[in-house]
């Protein structure tokens, strides 16, 4: 059964907001969710351990046949991603519904 | 020759053609000097180069591995893999090192000055540093400030800022953080690098400033802290270190490259 669930990243995830960011992930992974939807398109930094967060949630999805779509990562959220490998190995879209679209 | 006497013309005419044969020969050595120089800095970038490929491998090779067996790396495991790590980190330091000795000319670091964009510069070499601060589990923060643009070399406050990041990293343990900060003023900007690891105490940090301005020791915190030392300066700025709880390492960088020799 496929199950849809959007994150919309904060503008800044540092150590302030980090934990409260990383709970909304592992809450949508514990409620079985196949896709996440993460929107980027307002996120200026993630730090390394969201960024961990991410990367341990794209694990999962794909464990249950399922995926990873980041909406409109820009600027340093960008680069670390595409340091780290991992914009070859999710769905980039340019809007929240195209990737509900994707889905 | 009575010495009380003047010179005779022709002595003076000898002299002076004593004195541009030593100037020529002076001349060509300088001439040499500087082909030795060019084609040291040649077989440097070829070695860093070089070297640079196999570790790009290797380092490749280890990330798919820990990433397919994530779930199944033991914490023994974990500690000899953030060994692994730290050491890959080190050689990668080393060759960038190389490479920074390469494009030394005779009066030190040679800078290329432009127009610098400080953030952007030290967000290159905050991501740089992500996949190493993910795989030993250390939380790398950002906090990027309004600063002022700066005149300056790009490449080498990039190389600054990375020496800071790899200098602090290389003090942590997992589950211990730092943050890197950019703070402008109007006559230049700060960029400091703050971590929660082992704290120096006051005499250490005395030291390690009273190196940085000797030659340093063989040691690689004070490689990476001395080249970013050099940078610093050369640009006309200044490298701190503050220890309270853990330590910062700042670097004070004048809105206007003042340049300057490097200290001996």
């Amino acid at each position: 059964m496929i199950k849809i669930v959007t994150i919309r990243s904060p503008r800044i995830v540092n150590q302030e907001q980090c934990d409260a960011f990383i709970h909304e992930i592992e809450s949508a992974l514990a409620q079985s969710a196949t896709h996440i939807i993460l929107d980027c398109s307002h996120c200026l930094y993630i730090n390394s351990r969201a960024l961990g967060a991410i990367l341990h949630a794209m694990a999962t999805l794909t464990a249950r046949g399922g995926n990873l779509r980041v909406v409109r990562p820009q600027g340093m959220v960008r680069q670390c991603m595409e340091t780290m490998g991992m914009l070859s190995l999710v769905e980039i879209y340019e809007t929240v519904d195209e990737a509900m679209q994707g889905a | 020759m009575d010495p009380r006497l003047p010179p005779h013309h022709s002595d003076v005419e000898d002299l002076h053609k004593q004195l541009a044969k030593r100037e020529a020969e002076l001349s060509q050595l300088n001439q040499r000097l500087h082909h030795l120089i060019h084609w040291k800095n040649r077989l440097l970038n070829l070695v860093a180069q070089d070297i640079r490929t196999p570790i790009t491998a290797i380092k490749l090779v280890a990330e798919v591995i820990e990433y397919q067996f994530q779930d199944q790396i033991s914490p023994g495991l974990r500690r000899l893999l953030d060994i692994f790590d730290r050491n890959i980190t080190r050689l990668e330091a080393h060759i960038d090192d190389l490479n920074l000795i390469a494009n030394l000319d005779l009066d030190g670091i040679s800078l290329t000055l432009g127009p610098v964009d400080l953030n952007a510069e030290v967000q290159r070499a905050i991501t740089t540093f992500f996949p190493h601060a993910l795989r030993r589990g250390i939380e790398l923060d950002a906090v990027l400030g309004e600063v002022p643009p700066l005149e300056g070399d790009a490449n080498h406050i990039r190389r600054m800022a990375m020496d800071l990041i790899g200098t602090s990293l290389a003090r942590l343990e997992r589950g211990q953080c730092m943050v890197v900060e950019t703070l402008g003023k109007n006559d230049g900007a700060w960029i400091r690098v703050s971590d929660n690891g082992p704290p120096l105490s006051q005499e250490e940090v005395e030291t390690i400033l009273r190196q940085l301005k000797d030659h340093p020791e063989h040691q690689e915190i004070q490689i990476s802290l001395y080249v970013a030392h050099q940078i610093a300066e050369r640009h006309g700025g200044h490298l701190d270190i503050h220890s309270d709880g853990g330590v910062t390492f700042a670097v004070w960088l004048p809105r206007t490259a003042k340049m300057s020799k490097e200290s001996s």
